[in-house]
């Protein structure tokens, strides 16, 4: 702004304050490239030792008993693969009620959000407000508060020993911080669209599977991503639930199965921990795309 | 003109004069539907709590009707007697539960049958011992037959080795003995007093001599935990763990078999055959007549029924705890119909409201023509209704529900020993004072203070820092995609680690034996710095803390990143023409740009930090010690272990406090911003 007060200047100025910046943008350049240097450096740092656990993991997946006493560190020749069948052998059954459950579930939460968070961000309609914050409300309440009277509920209504008692706890719970995501996302697409489909005499809930869904996919794929893991990994309300081994879950399984193999088979266990890991890690290879652009799209803020 | 109006108003009082006509019809009708619904309810109710034995946990029942003398044995080592106004007249103190009584009706003698390996017979009205004969071993179920005088015994040693004993009432003398290689939980004569049947934990149902030589064999679907008679007939029930409900005709063939929800405890049947009655571990009784036709069923019960009893006039039903019910055997009679006649008025009562409450509407011009409006406004706005619904049916059954229980229940004494809803009290703030005044739950809030305030402090340096880190990665020509690309895919993908892996992995990495931590410390020629990480006081707390080092959050990291490219260029370029250098970006455009993911980042690791327990429960159970616990744990322990529902419920209470407190603080800090 102050520069315009004195914009007419000689053009000999000119000429030497231009050599000037050239020479500054050199040494600006080779700063900027060793910046980028230091920075990638230290990013790769952080991800080395973020890896630590996963390494290790893998790792030691493939020692045989003697040599987890013996020396941790020593390279593992020949690799102990029979870990890993002992391992399958015994947790097969409890891979496939996760995959169940989880896929079920998440399908479940997912189609409730997406349906939910479409009625609020587009539709008007009476009591709107009230039903929207009567869902929010319930971000605010722990799970430990409700965690007793939700047992004794799952007892009364002889869910207990049933996936249904995953399933409807978990979608009932997991659609709140959906339909507000899907929300925010779907009130950020663009009106025109819709108004034209209406003209065009399209339904609402033609509107909502037609145009919103599939644009929505990145927010959806984030969903799916969050409470896959979430469903995945959730480990107290199967154990507390799910009482015969042939319907649990594995992250309950992975558990009961470290402290029943524990020292006897330190090799096995781990690589059951690894085995628990792989159906993650594939559904990750594909949709980290859309997980990460639905989270760095910036519909999720306060 | 007038004519017309005159017409019309004719027509609407006609409707008024019709609809209100309707209304009165269904209002009586409504009214005898109620009271029909009343009379067959207050005839199924048959089952009335008893108060003697209170404060025991009860076992078996025994009623000798002329007399007017019961007989209870309890879990808790006793034999008591009562007459009929509920006064105890005698109580032995014995060594074991008592797991089965039988009575000489003649002789009047009471014979119980122990776990601590005696039988012993009482007179039934003086109460003085008759005799005591001592078994082998373990004593699982009696029967006798009066008119041989013998009493047939199940005795067990260990799970492979059991033996059927007959014995002498007079004596005690054994007159035969069957081994057996699996345990028998239940055993009865047969009507005729030279055959026995019983049943096995492999499943069996099987008829046998007194020699042993089994005449008939059927199998059922698990362990057998009660085979009864029927005096009259000699036909069988049969009742397993899985809660199958048999019965056979004398030659064992079937008669009719229903599967029940829940495991299988106890079941007997009526002297004359005409009624069977089961109940389960649950607490749910069901009773069938002879042809195997559910007649009723009740679920509140909501404790282990250890026996049915059928008398001639009284019959019990005996709980695992003090609670006795009665109920007249004649009372059975037409429970079924009354039964049916109760499911039926139900809904016939609920359809006559709806229908009353319609037509009224109708009735009067001005709630009809508000009730226009209503159905006019939900039929225009269907689809948003539809689509919400499943949405809010599951919130209030799963949710809203459960908190309104827990807001209740946080006030009373619900636990377990107050099982049935009908006994819990309301004890005022007393659950809120325990949580002081017992300790345990402060103990745990001051390492949450601790756990918290890292978490806190875990979120707001990694994370943000890698994403202003990846977001600064640019090549001479502008923003560098390809390496920004595979940095956030590298930070992200660590996330694919179950919770419960990577927590059992640290786990592992701290184990004192074989875990890498100490053995890394021992390579480098640390060795004094190892420890027992999780086993001891000083180091288990900031184990915990320091679990998932280098605290790379992959969710916080992208919504920091996605915060950050989401910052308009413009502003950058604004910056930069004024000057700016990184700090002064950092601090005046970054940082109030991504502030409402930071409050959300913030307000949401609040929310998981207040009531985790996972990792804790995972590692180290709380301890050592308490140095461990946390108030989640507690309830936990509470809501599981112990069984003090009503006191986990007040904690969770507190804790909902703390996070709305946390939330609402969250939010005034958003909206004194904007001012």
């Amino acid at each position: 702004m102050n520069n315009n007060s004195n914009s007419v200047k000689k053009p000999n100025e000119i000429h030497q304050r231009s050599a000037a910046a050239i020479e500054q943008g050199k040494k600006r350049r080779r700063r900027e490239a060793s910046f980028q240097i230091f920075v990638t450096v230290i990013t790769i740092i952080f991800v080395l030792l973020a890896f630590i656990p996963i390494f290790l993991m893998v790792f030691l997946s493939l020692q045989n008993q003697a040599q987890f006493y013996a020396n941790l560190w020593a390279i593992p020749i020949p690799p102990e693969w029979s870990n890993y069948a002992v391992a399958w052998q015994d947790m097969f059954q409890n891979m496939i009620n996760s995959m169940i459950t989880v896929s079920v579930g998440t399908v479940m939460v997912v189609a409730l959000a997406a349906m939910s968070g479409y009625v609020f961000a587009r539709l008007e309609f009476p009591l709107k407000n009230f039903l929207f914050m009567l869902m929010l409300a319930l971000m605010m309440v722990p799970g430990v508060l409700t965690l007793t009277p939700a047992i004794k509920l799952v007892q009364r209504l002889h869910l207990k020993n049933t996936w249904w008692a995953l399933w409807l706890p978990w979608v009932s719970g997991g659609q709140i911080m959906g339909m507000y995501l899907c929300r925010t996302f779907i009130s950020g697409q663009s009106p025109a669209l819709f108004e034209a489909a209406r003209i065009d005499g399209c339904t609402e809930f033609k509107a909502f599977y037609k145009i919103a869904v599939p644009l929505a996919k990145p927010i959806l794929a984030t969903l799916v991503v969050m409470n896959m893991i979430s469903f995945y990994g959730d480990f107290i309300w199967p154990l507390l639930v799910i009482d015969s081994n042939s319907k649990q879950v594995i992250s309950v399984a992975v558990q009961t199965y470290s402290s029943s193999t524990g020292s006897t088979d330190y090799g096995a266990m781990i690589a059951g921990f690894a085995i628990a890991t792989v159906p993650l890690l594939i559904m990750f290879m594909f949709s980290s795309r859309l997980y990460i652009e639905g989270i760095t799209s910036g519909a999720v803020k306060a | 003109m007038l004519n017309g109006n005159q017409k019309s108003a004719e027509k609407t009082g006609r409707i008024i004069k019709s609809c209100l006509i309707v209304s009165v019809v269904l209002f009586i009708a409504l009214a005898c539907a109620i009271g029909v619904n009343l009379y067959a309810a207050n005839q199924t109710d048959i089952f009335h709590p008893e108060e003697f034995g209170s404060s025991l946990q009860n076992s078996q029942v025994l009623v000798d009707e002329d007399l007017g003398i019961t007989v209870l044995g309890t879990y808790q080592n006793t034999v008591m007697a009562f007459d009929k106004d509920e006064n105890k007249l005698w109580h032995h103190d014995i060594n074991g539960a008592v797991t089965a009584i039988a009575y000489d009706s003649n002789r009047q003698w009471v014979i119980a049958a122990s776990q601590d390996s005696n039988i012993y017979v009482y007179n039934i009205v003086s109460g003085e011992v008759v005799s005591t004969y001592k078994q082998a071993n373990r004593i699982y179920d009696l029967d006798y037959d009066e008119a041989t005088g013998r009493l047939l015994v199940s005795i067990g040693y260990n799970k492979m080795k059991h033996i059927i004993s007959v014995l002498d009432i007079e004596t005690g003398e054994e007159i035969n003995r069957i081994s057996l290689k699996n345990t028998v939980q239940s055993l009865s004569f047969m009507p005729d007093g030279q055959r026995i049947v019983y049943g096995t934990a492999r499943g069996r149902v099987c008829i046998s001599d007194l020699e042993g030589n089994v005449e008939k064999e059927v199998v059922c679907s698990s362990e057998l935990y009660a085979v009864r008679v029927v005096e009259a007939t000699g036909e069988v029930i049969a009742f397993d763990n899985t809660a199958n409900l048999y019965k056979f005709t004398p030659e064992l063939e079937q008669v009719f078999h229903v599967d029940l929800e829940g495991n299988g405890r106890s079941a007997d049947a009526s002297k004359d055959g005409r009624w069977i009655a089961c109940g389960t571990r649950e607490g749910d009784i069901y009773v069938y007549d002879a042809n195997g036709a559910l007649q009723f069923s009740t679920m509140y019960l909501d404790q282990d029924v250890s026996q049915v009893y059928f008398g001639e006039n009284i019959s019990y039903i005996v709980t695992n705890t003090e609670n006795l019910y009665s109920f007249s055997t004649a009372s059975l009679e037409n429970l079924g119909l009354m039964a049916q006649v109760k499911e039926i008025t139900t809904y016939v009562w609920i359809a006559l409201v709806i229908a009353l409450v319609v037509f009224l509407i109708i009735t009067f011009p001005a709630s009809r023509s508000i009730a226009k409006k209503f159905f006019a406004t939900v039929y225009k706005h269907k689809t948003a209704y539809l689509m919400l619904t499943p949405s809010l049916v599951l919130i209030i059954v799963f949710q809203y529900y459960n908190v309104f229980q827990a807001f209740f229940y946080a006030f009373t004494d619900w636990s377990l020993a107050t099982k049935t809803m009908r006994e819990v009290s309301f004890i005022g703030f007393d659950n809120f004072v325990k949580m002081i005044t017992e300790g345990y739950f402060l103990l745990g809030v001051k390492n949450l203070l601790i756990m918290m305030v890292c978490s806190f402090a875990k979120l707001l340096t990694v994370p943000l820092l890698l994403a202003e880190l990846v977001f600064a990665m640019r090549t001479k020509t502008g923003e560098s995609s390809k390496r920004r690309y595979w940095f956030r895919l590298l930070l992200v993908l660590p996330m694919v680690v179950p919770g419960v892996v990577s927590t059992l992995m640290w786990s592992n990495i701290y184990d004192p034996n074989i875990g890498a931590l100490n053995s890394l410390l021992k390579a480098v020629g640390l060795e004094s710095w190892t420890r027992v990480w999780l086993g001891n006081e000083k180091t288990a707390l900031w184990a915990i803390i320091f679990m998932g080092f280098p605290f790379v959050n992959s969710f916080a990291f992208l919504v920091y990143y996605g915060a950050l490219i989401n910052i308009p260029a413009d502003l950058f370029e604004a910056a930069k023409v004024d000057g700016s250098n990184p700090a002064w970006n950092f601090f005046h455009i970054h940082l109030p740009l991504i502030s409402p993911q930071m409050k959300m980042l913030i307000i949401t690791t609040f929310i998981g930090a207040v009531q985790d327990y996972g990792g804790v429960y995972l590692l180290t159970k709380g301890g050592p010690g308490y140095a461990t616990y946390v108030p989640g744990l507690e309830l936990y322990y509470a809501a599981t272990k112990f069984g003090q529902y009503g006191y986990a419920c007040a904690m969770g209470l507190v804790m909902f406090v703390v996070i709305l407190i946390g939330s609402i603080l969250n939010m005034r800090m958003k909206t004194q911003e904007l001012n």
